[in-house]
């Protein structure tokens, strides 16, 4: 009989581990696939974790009036035909209560080339997940004027998603030519 | 039986693996929001009705979240500062399952009805006080124990909330609906009031949505509470609402109606309340650099029909965010309701957080 109950237990915990392995497409897997369905399926992609200097990270944070989630970001570094095109980061700000997950995809030059809420985690405000919110600030660079109501459209109902999101791409443009040159 | 509490720790140990995003921390927030207000009226014949400093509100918003998926979510409200007096109440506290594209609610939650019932901080709405529309026809803030669940079809969002009955009673002898919420305290749940909403937000700035909310609420539960009250008061509130905040123009629109019918209730005539306001603003706070400043017009009728005439309201304001999450706001208004006008100046400030 304990055999028997020891046995279903295996079982158990081999599904459950089987089922949780299938069930984690994580974060990173989607904006891979993202990254392929916006710049094409020719692209190679180099992922890397940075640090970001203290002293960069405090200047940053100052000018954009926003804390990084971490002191590490996942980047990217997408290139065609041997050349770098593109650089890809995702980072999080905070909605009301949980974290929002955005992926911006730069140019070598800087410029946003595309947007995109990754996980939208709170039950108001979804939709700033619209590609219509966040293809306005494709174009937009580290000098542009990053501001709810004049330069970026509000959503009604979404307040706090669309300032806090709204201030961490602009951080993110910020950061970028600081870190150009650590990346692979 | 060592070897089966081992399993079942591995088991555990791989469901907190799996809510353990490395993008998702588990952990608390807090939030709040208040406001303060200076109120003074004065009826047709100049004579001072009201002056008044007031502390309208004060909340504290608390939430937890297990995991990416699964959260606790609450607040808590202090109306006019003092007990006795004013008014402590447990507004939200709901357990929350969210998913990419649905949800689920229980607790103590927020109906969807009308631009402010769930979304009523301060800085979100131009005048000093809610507009006269959200308090007569949307009873807001209108929070009750219920269920909820809800999702998005591309631009299109939806919800449907089942929340205890209202009072009957309480509603005709009120003679509106604000009178009959129940706000969690022992309430029962005979029919359910069933809220249904919807809406649009597929083009940047533009909100569009309305709700349609019934219940047959109980007159007298009292009696026998093992079976459904003979005597109730059918509720159908309906109603619809736009916002546009986008190019530096402001503007809302809300229109509802409610009907109130009597079934097996003594001395009552059916009656119904109905209401709309339309506000209209320009942001010319980027022309002198100074944040966002609004001046406004408002036009607004409420008729909760036993009164007889509707009140007629015009209002103007100004209202100033130095940052996003303060504003600083000041109008002037004139209620008409059959030959008397009262006139009314108020000056505001609200914070969120």
């Amino acid at each position: 009989m304990m055999k028997q109950i020891n046995n279903i237990l295996s079982i158990l915990f081999f599904l459950t581990f089987v089922g949780i392995s299938g069930l984690r497409g994580g974060i990173r897997e989607n904006v891979e696939k993202i990254l392929i369905d916006e710049l094409g399926d020719s692209i190679i992609l180099t992922h890397q974790i940075i640090n970001i200097p203290k002293d960069i990270k405090n200047t940053i944070q100052f000018q954009a009036k926003q804390k990084f989630f971490r002191d590490e970001l996942n980047i990217w570094t997408i290139s065609t035909a041997d050349t770098l095109s593109h650089y890809a980061i995702i980072d999080n700000s905070l909605g009301k209560s949980m974290p929002i997950t955005f992926l911006v995809i730069f140019t070598t030059h800087g410029e946003i080339r595309y947007t995109q809420i990754v996980k939208y985690r709170e039950p108001y405000g979804g939709e700033i997940s619209s590609l219509s919110w966040t293809s306005q600030f494709i174009g937009m660079w580290k000098d542009s004027e990053f501001k709810v109501g004049k330069t970026i459209d509000g959503i009604s109902g979404a307040t706090i998603s669309t300032h806090s999101v709204t201030k961490g791409i602009h951080k993110l443009s910020l950061l970028l030519p600081y870190i150009k040159s650590q990346l692979k | 039986m060592k070897t089966k509490l081992s399993i079942i720790a591995c088991i555990v140990a791989c469901f907190t693996f799996l809510s353990a995003d490395e993008f998702f921390e588990a952990g608390s927030t807090i939030g709040g929001y208040g406001e303060l207000h200076l109120n003074k009226a004065s009826n047709s014949d100049g004579e001072l009705t009201k002056n008044q400093m007031d502390f309208h509100r004060f909340i504290i918003y608390y939430g937890y979240n297990w995991t990416e998926k699964w959260s606790f979510k609450s607040e808590v409200e202090l109306e006019h500062n003092f007990l006795p007096g004013g008014e402590l109440e447990l507004e939200q506290a709901y357990v929350n399952y969210h998913t990419d594209n649905w949800g689920f609610q229980g607790g103590v939650i927020l109906p969807s009805v009308g631009l402010l019932n769930e979304y009523h901080e301060p800085p979100l709405f131009l005048s000093v006080e809610r507009p006269t529309y959200s308090k007569y026809i949307i009873p807001t803030t209108w929070f009750a124990n219920g269920f909820a669940f809800y999702g998005k079809f591309n631009d299109f969002n939806w919800r449907i909330a089942l929340l205890e009955d209202l009072n009957g009673a309480a509603i005709i002898e009120g003679k509106n609906i604000r009178a009959g919420r129940v706000k969690g305290l022992k309430s029962t749940a005979f029919d359910w009031t069933k809220n249904f909403s919807a809406s649009y937000t597929g083009i940047n700035g533009l909100r569009f949505g309305g709700s349609f909310t019934m219940n047959n609420a109980p007159v007298d539960v009292s009696s026998n509470v093992n079976n459904s009250p003979d005597s109730y008061l059918a509720v159908r509130l309906f109603e619809v609402n736009a916002k546009y905040s986008a190019n530096n123009i402001y503007s809302v629109f809300e229109i509802g109606n409610v009907d109130f019918k009597g079934t097996e209730i003594e001395d009552f005539d059916d009656f119904k309340s109905s209401g709309y306001y339309f506000d209209l603003g320009y942001d010319v706070g980027s022309f002198i650099d100074c944040g966002k400043l609004i001046p406004w017009f408002r036009t607004s009728s409420v008729s909760t029909d036993i009164e007889g005439d509707a009140k007629e309201i015009t209002r103007f304001g100004l209202t100033w965010w130095p940052i996003d999450n303060v504003a600083f706001k000041a109008d002037y208004g004139t209620v008409k309701k059959g030959t008397s006008e009262d006139k009314e100046i108020n000056f505001g400030m609200g914070y969120n957080f």
